[in-house]
C-alpha cells in the first residue's frame, strides 16, 4: 500500500516538474497557453492513474494505442505526393506502353502493303501477311504469309508444275508436316497436295522473296509462306 | 562565455544591418534572417542538455514514455513556429508571421487529441451501465 502510494505521488510530482521545465523552455506566451492545456491534461491522467486503472484496466496501453492510432490515421489523411523514381517508372511504363502501340501499328500497315504487292505479283486476292519486327522496333524480324488456296484450276495446273519441278514444301514452322510431305512425296502428289495446306509453289516462293526482297530489304530466310 | 560571442555576434549583425538597409533592404533582410538561423542552431544544441535530463528524468520514475514524447513534441513544434514566424516578421511581413503562429498551436492542441481522447472514453466506462 505504501509502496503504491509513493510510486503514485512520485509519478505526479515528476510529470510536474516536467510541466514546468516546458513553461520555461517554451519560447513565447501564445504558445504557453497551448502548451499548458496539453500537460495539463498529462498531469490530470497521471493524478487519476490509480482510478483509471482500477476501472479501465491497463490504460497506458490503451494512451499508447490510440496514439499510435491517430498518428497512422493522420499519415493516411496526409496528400501523398508522387516521388521522382514513381514519376519517372510511369513515364517509363507509358513510353514503352506507346512504343508498343507504335509497333503494331507498322507491323499492321506492312502487312497490308505487302499482302497489296504480293497480290498485285501473283493476281491473286485474299493473301494474309504477318509482319513481326524485332525486339528494338527498328528492323523486320520475321514476315508470315498466307496465300489463299488456289482455285480448282491453278491447282490443276500447279499439279502438272509440280510433276516438271519436284514441288518443294517450305514452310519452316511445322516441320512435321515438312516431314510428312517429303516421306509421302513418293505417293499420290496431286492428293497429297490437296490437303497438305503447307505447300507453295517454288514460282510462287520467287515471286513473293523478289517483291518483298525488291519493296522492304527483307531475306529470304526470314520469309515464311504457307497456303491456307 | 557563449553569451559574450552571441551577443557580439548579434550588435554586429544589428550595426551591419542598419548601414545596408538603406541602401538595399533586401540585403538588410537576408542578413537578419542569416544571423537569427546562425544563433538559433549554434544554441539548439544546448537545449540537448536539458532534453537528456528530461528523459533521465522519466526513465527513472518511469512515466509512460508517451508522455515526455508528447512534451517533446509540443516543445519542438513551439519553438521552430515561433523562429519561422519572428523572421518573416522581421521582414515585415505581420499577417504571414501570425498564420504560422496560429498552424504551431493548432499543431500542438493536436497532440492533446489521442490524451482527450483516452480521458473521455475512462470517464464514459467509469458511468454505470444503463444508468
Amino acid at each position: 500500500m505504501m509502496d503504491w502510494l509513493s510510486g503514485w505521488l512520485r509519478d505526479i510530482i515528476t510529470v510536474i516538474l516536467l510541466a514546468a521545465i516546458v513553461d520555461l523552455l517554451l519560447p513565447n506566451k501564445a504558445m504557453q497557453r497551448y502548451a499548458r492545456l496539453v500537460v495539463g491534461l498529462i498531469v490530470l491522467l497521471t493524478i487519476l492513474s490509480p482510478l483509471i486503472r482500477l476501472f479501465a484496466g491497463n490504460f497506458n496501453e490503451r494512451v499508447e494505442d490510440s496514439m499510435t492510432a491517430w498518428e497512422q490515421a493522420g499519415s493516411i489523411n496526409s496528400v501523398q505526393m508522387p516521388t521522382l523514381q514513381q514519376i519517372s517508372k510511369e513515364a517509363q511504363r507509358l513510353s514503352s506502353e506507346r512504343q508498343r502501340q507504335a509497333a503494331s501499328l507498322a507491323e499492321r500497315e506492312l502487312g497490308i502493303a505487302m499482302a497489296q504487292e504480293v497480290d498485285s505479283r501473283l493476281g491473286s486476292t485474299g493473301t494474309a501477311v504477318m509482319v513481326k519486327l524485332s525486339e528494338d522496333g527498328k528492323s523486320i524480324a520475321s514476315v508470315l504469309i498466307t496465300i489463299p488456296p488456289p482455285e480448282e484450276q491453278q491447282a490443276d495446273d500447279q499439279t502438272d508444275e509440280a510433276a516438271d519441278n519436284s514441288v518443294q514444301p517450305i514452310d519452316i514452322a511445322v516441320s512435321v508436316t515438312v516431314d510428312e510431305v517429303t516421306s509421302a512425296s513418293s505417293g499420290d502428289r496431286g492428293e497429297e497436295k490437296d490437303e497438305e495446306p503447307t505447300v507453295v509453289t517454288a514460282e510462287q516462293q520467287s515471286v513473293i522473296e523478289q517483291a518483298l526482297r525488291q519493296g522492304w530489304g527483307i531475306a529470304p530466310k526470314q520469309i515464311q509462306i504457307r497456303t491456307k | 562565455m557563449e553569451i559574450i560571442q552571441i551577443v557580439g555576434l548579434g550588435l554586429i549583425a544589428t550595426v551591419l544591418i542598419l548601414v545596408v538597409r538603406e541602401q538595399k533592404p533586401m540585403f538588410a533582410f537576408l542578413l537578419a534572417a542569416f544571423t537569427g538561423l546562425f544563433i538559433f542552431l549554434y544554441i539548439i544544441g544546448r537545449i540537448d542538455t536539458v532534453i537528456s535530463m528530461l528523459e533521465q528524468l522519466a526513465e527513472q520514475t518511469g512515466i509512460p514514455s508517451i508522455y515526455l514524447k508528447t512534451i517533446l513534441k509540443i516543445i519542438g513544434i513551439a519553438y521552430i513556429a515561433e523562429f519561422g514566424a519572428q523572421i518573416v516578421r522581421d521582414a515585415g511581413q505581420e499577417g504571414v508571421a501570425s498564420k504560422i503562429e496560429f498552424a504551431g498551436k493548432v499543431l500542438i492542441l493536436v497532440m492533446a487529441v489521442p490524451i482527450i481522447n483516452v480521458i473521455v472514453e475512462t470517464v464514459l466506462g467509469l458511468m454505470p451501465p444503463g444508468g
